[in-house]
This record gives C-alpha cells, structure tokens and sequence, in this order.
C-alpha cells in the first residue's frame, strides 16, 4: 500500500507538473498577452511599456520558470483587471466553489447510489423505472433551464429561497440541487450496471450458500466492488462540475471561482486566467489521485498495480 | 437413512423465446454417508438441480417439487429463515469455479469464518482455530498466515481447498460439490478428489458430487444418476450402471470414456441436445438414439430392478445390447 502511494503520488505530481506547462504555453500561443491587456485603441509605448513591466519580453521558458517559482509561493502575481493580488482573488472566490461543488458532489451521489442500488436490485421494477426516468430527465434538460425553473418555483411563486447571493447555506441550496443533478446520471447508470454485473457474480452466490442474511450479503459482499467505479466517475463528475459551475454561478450571483474565470477571460486578464486554469487541474488531479486511493482500499487487487 | 429426498423436482426459467424447462421432473436420494455423482453433458441442468434444491436459483428461474425432504424437513415449505440456517450451516457448497467463487476483496480469513460466525454465533478465536483446522485438513501449509491474504494471491488448487474448507465449515450433513475439479490440472484434481472422498468419509456426509465426467464417478460415487436434457434417464449403485448400463444414452456416455485399451477410438454420440423451450413429448434422447422406435413418441415407462437400478427406456433391457458394443 505504501509502494502504491507514492507512486501514485509521483504519478500526481509529474501530471501537475505537465498541467502547469500546458496552462502556461496555451495560453501564451493564443495571443500577445501585452496587446490584449492594452485594450483598444493602446499605443505602441502603452504596448512596449506593458510588456516592459510584466516582463513579457523575456524568453518564455525564463518567464515560466519564474511564474512556476512564484506560484510555488502562492504567488500568482497582482490582477491587470481587479487590481489586486491574484492569489487574494482566489482565496475569496474559491471556497465559494469549492463548497458548492462539494455539497452538489453529496448531493448527487446521495440521491443516484442509493436509487442505481435499489434499481439494479429490482430490474424492472416500478423503482428502476422511476431511476431512469430521473436519469432521462438530467440528461435531457439544459441545466440554465432547470435553474430558471427552480427560481420561478422557489423564489418567485414561493419565495422560500433566495434566487441570488452567497451569504449563507440558503444561497447554496437551489445550486446545489442544479448542479449535483447533472452529475446524477452519469453516477446513476454507472451504480446500476456495476451492481447488476457484481449481483450476478459468483461469489454473491457463494456468500447466499453460506446462509448470511441477504442484506449482508448486498452491503458486504456487492455494494463495496459495485462501488469500485463509481468512486472513479464521481471524481471525474466532481471535475465537470467545477467547470460547469461558471453557468450555475452567473445565475445564481454566487461570486466563486467560475464567475470570477469568466471574468478575467473577458478582460484579458492573463495572470488570474493563468492561476484559475492551473489550480482547477490541480485540484482535479489531487481528486483522482484521492479516488486512487480510496479505490485501492476498498479494492485489495488495485493495491500492487 | 435416507437424508435427503427430492421428489419431482422441476425448474422452469423465463427467456424470451419462451419458457425454458431446465429440470423436468427430477428425484433424486442421499444416504447419510453416501456419495451420489450426477453426471451428463453441458447444460442437462445438473447446476440447476442442486441450486434448485437450496432455492438459490437465478431470479428469472421458478422451482416446484412435490417434495424435497431434507432431514425430517421439507424445504419446499421451509420459509426464506428456514433455508438461510440450512444454507452453508446443514448443507455446504462446494463451487466450479474457485477464480469466481471467492469475493476479491475480502481476506480468506474472513470469507472462511463468515458463515460459521454467522450460525454458531461464536467468538472469533473459535471460527480462526476451525478455519486453521480445516486448511491444514485440505492440505494447506502456512494455514495461519493464508488467512489474512486476498484470493488473487493464490493459485486455482489453493482457491479450491479454501472453496472446500468453506462449505465444511460448520460440519455440514450434506456436501453438494458442483464440479470442484473441472477448472483445475489433471494432478490438483486427484488430489481435491481424494481429499473430498477423505473428509466425506471422516465426517461421515451425504455427498452429492456433480460432473460430466464418468471417471470422477467411478472413483467417487456410490450411486449414479444420468441426467440428459433435463431429466434423470438412469440411477442406480456405481457398479450397477458401469458394468450394465441400461439406457441408450449411458451407454453411449460409456463408450466415450477415454479407456487406455481404446485408445484412439474415442465414442461420440451422434446428434445434438433437443431444445429445452416448451413441453416435449416421449423420449428426449429419440433424435440420437440408435434403437428408436415409434413408441419411444409417447410417454416413457420407468424400468426398476432390484437394488435400486432404474432407467426411462421403451427397451426393457439393454444387457444384450451393452454385451455387442
Ligand atoms: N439464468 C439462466 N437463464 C437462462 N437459462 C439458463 C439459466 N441458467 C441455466 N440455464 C439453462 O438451463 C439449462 C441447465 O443449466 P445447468 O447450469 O443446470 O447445466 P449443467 O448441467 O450444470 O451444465 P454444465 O455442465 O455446463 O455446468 C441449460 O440449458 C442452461 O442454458
Ligand atoms: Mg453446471
């Protein structure tokens, strides 16, 4: 176990590493940052005095080396846009985010697990039916739509939420529900068919011949490698979510970290798009690399890979 | 004593081209302490019958009995509780398959005490000292530390005596092995084989031992029961059914055995298996036999003579025919 550890850790860092160049020269090789920063109607000096202070005239590997270094530090450089260190940005907006995208995760895998199990327990049954038509249903309706409709239900015709803001839970709640239900079928699905697959294993059938109470049997001996895949997909969902929540959070006004890369992609402004990009993949590497090792221990075949 | 006593015993199984009678109307009788092989081609439902009999059948499949008697109880009217305390506790199961019959993600230790935990509601120490007990009985070295390994760690032979030691766990009156050796090389097989014969003799069990192979019988069984296409065609004591056969298909099974002095003239029944989908009238073997005649069309007679041999055969006795081949 400890042998899988830090290789997957290794594996983590070497793939933050490639992250981070990538984040950098793409988006470098998408224009001359000092022109955009510039704005319309900039003059040649304004340009040159540009690329003067933020350095951009120096080669592009002596320029990553030295943005990585900083990051390193936490220092992502000082906004051209909000004028404000880009690190104090994040800082404000990323709890936002994270807590949305964590609470939507929960909220998502506590309705599609236990619906997919039940499902997948009794095929065709009145509950499979009622999973796939909540899993038709997530797939098929656009998410700013479904938004729309909670605010017209909950915050206009019953104004028991409120439709914008981020000041406490209640701000959070009609989000939550928009953003985990779009991660729920794809979670769904995949619980389903994992524990028809395991159910039809034959060690279920050897653990019902030693006379174990069916309950035990479907909690202990089919859930935990039913589960196996859906650990994997839920940290990939959580990856979608994170970057489909931009949408969520201009609808809602909630300021996170989505908002605030629409933002700064609009004015040009390079150093906090640069940070966004690479702190969302490190969070969603750190996230696989976690889904690793939960997978490992609940599957003991994975532990010598 | 008669143990056990299935009585009519049919499973029916919904697919979509129809309904598909996997067991037509099978008995079949323990001893205590006796072996009784069933033995015929793939798919003659041998699996079904003894799943069928622990009611651990495939959800798309239906069971009916007249009866299936199991010490003084009959399980036909033994309610799910009743079952599960005989499941693994009165009755043990020894599985094909030991790469799939093992869960991968549990230890050997726990998967051996599990049931024993579950029916002898004992502490923990007592289920390891019996499980210790039992892999050194199936031949395993280092039993202690095994227990605390995963099943991929093992090789098949292995997998199959912690299989074995499995279903003894809780000293089982009736052991049903569903082919324990197929999936394991000719040398390992021996050994399973002997081990399972040994524990039987020495715990003084009822096995049912299930295979397509006749060599495992002979070896094995005390009595036999031919199965073809969902019924039994013939039983009757090991020596009785080896040395004159009565039905047209056990005999045609015997003559494919590879026998070192017909080396090379291997016996092959012609023909294929009748579909199992929809009733069937007559002699299901018919298509493939060589002595079928009109009658074998309608209901066929079951022949019995003394010492428990007894066949479905429209020929009354095949001796003469046994004696040409
Ligand atoms: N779940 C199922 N669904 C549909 N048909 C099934 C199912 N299980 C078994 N059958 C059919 O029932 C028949 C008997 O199956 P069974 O498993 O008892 O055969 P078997 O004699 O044990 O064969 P084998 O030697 O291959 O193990 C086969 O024709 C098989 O196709
Ligand atoms: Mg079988």
């Amino acid at each position: 176990m400890t042998v899988f550890f830090f290789k997957r850790l290794g594996l983590a860092f070497l793939v933050a590493l490639f992250v981070s160049v990538l984040s950098f020269f793409m988006l470098r090789a998408a224009g001359d940052p000092a022109i955009a920063m510039a704005g319309e109607g900039a003059t040649a000096a304004d340009i040159e005095f540009i690329r003067e202070q933020f350095g951009f005239n120096r080669p592009l590997l002596m320029q990553y080396l030295s943005w990585l270094g900083n990051a390193l530090t936490g220092d992502f450089g000082e906004s051209s846009y909000f004028a404000k260190p880009v690190s104090q940005l994040i800082s404000e907006r990323l709890p936002i985010t994270l807590g949305l995208g964590v609470s939507a995760l929960i909220f998502s895998i506590l309705l599609a697990v236990p619906l997919g199990m039940l499902a997948a327990v009794n095929p065709n049954s009145l509950i499979d039916r009622i999973a796939l038509s909540v899993s038709v249903l997530g797939q098929a309706m656009p998410n700013f739509w479904f938004a729309l409709m909670l605010i017209v239900i909950f915050s206009v015709w019953y104004p028991v939420l409120p439709a914008s803001g981020n000041a406490e839970w209640r701000h959070f709640v009609m989000p939550t529900i928009v953003l985990g239900y779009y991660a729920t079928p794809a979670i769904m699905r995949l619980t389903r068919s994992g524990m028809l697959e395991v159910l039809n294993a034959d060690y279920i059938r050897t653990a019902h011949a030693k006379g174990i109470p069916a309950s035990r049997v479907l909690i202990k001996h089919a859930m935990r490698n039913a589960i196996l895949p859906v650990v994997s997909i839920a940290s990939v969902q959580f990856g979608y979510m994170l970057g489909g929540s931009i949408i969520i959070e201009s609808i809602f006004a909630l300021h996170g970290i989505g908002q605030l890369a629409w933002e700064s992609i609009s004015r040009a402004d390079l150093p906090t798009v640069q940070a966004i990009v690479l702190i969302l993949s490190l969070i969603y590497v750190g996230l696989n690399f976690v889904a690793d090792l939960v997978n490992a221990w609940l599957d003991p075949r994975i532990r010598i890979a | 004593m008669t143990m056990l006593k299935i009585e009519n015993l049919r499973i029916d199984i919904a697919t979509q081209n129809g309904t598909l009678h996997a067991v037509r109307g099978v008995d079949l009788e323990v001893e205590k302490g006796e072996v009784v092989g069933i033995v015929g081609e793939s798919g003659c439902g041998k699996s079904l019958t003894a799943m069928g009999l622990l009611g651990l059948l495939p959800r798309s499949a239906q069971r009916s009995a007249d009866r299936i008697r199991f010490l003084e109880r009959d399980l036909t009217k033994a309610s799910v509780a009743e079952l599960r305390g005989i499941r693994g506790n009165r009755i043990g199961m020894i599985f094909q398959d030991p790469m799939t019959a093992l869960n991968p993600s549990y230890t050997i230790g726990d998967q051996l005490t599990e049931g024993y935990l579950h029916h002898r509601k004992t502490a923990r120490k007592e289920a390891v000292e019996r499980a210790i007990y039992l892999l050194n009985r199936t031949g395993i070295t280092a039993a202690r530390s095994r227990l605390s390994q995963y099943p991929h760690q093992l090789s098949g032979g292995l997998r199959q005596r912690i299989v074995i030691a499995m279903a003894l766990m809780c000293e089982p009156d009736l052991i049903i092995a569903d082919e324990p050796t197929t999936a394991l090389d000719v040398t390992v097989q021996a050994q399973i084989l002997r081990l399972i014969k040994d524990i039987q003799a020495e715990m003084a069990a009822g096995v049912i031992i299930i295979t397509h192979d006749l060599g495992v019988v002979a070896q094995m069984a005390d009595r036999v029961a031919v199965m073809y296409a969902g019924e039994v065609v013939e039983a009757g004591p090991t020596h009785s059914i080896f040395a004159a056969p009565q039905h047209p298909y056990t005999i045609g099974l015997l003559s494919c055995m590879p026998d070192a002095a017909r080396r090379g003239r291997l016996g092959q029944i012609p023909g294929v298996v009748p579909s199992l989908i929809g009733e069937r009238k007559g002699c299901a073997f018919r298509t493939r036999c060589p002595h079928a005649t009109q009658p074998c069309r309608a209901d066929i007679a079951i022949h019995r003579r003394a010492g428990g041999h007894s066949w479905r055969c429209t020929i009354p006795d095949q001796t003469a025919n046994t004696r040409k081949s």
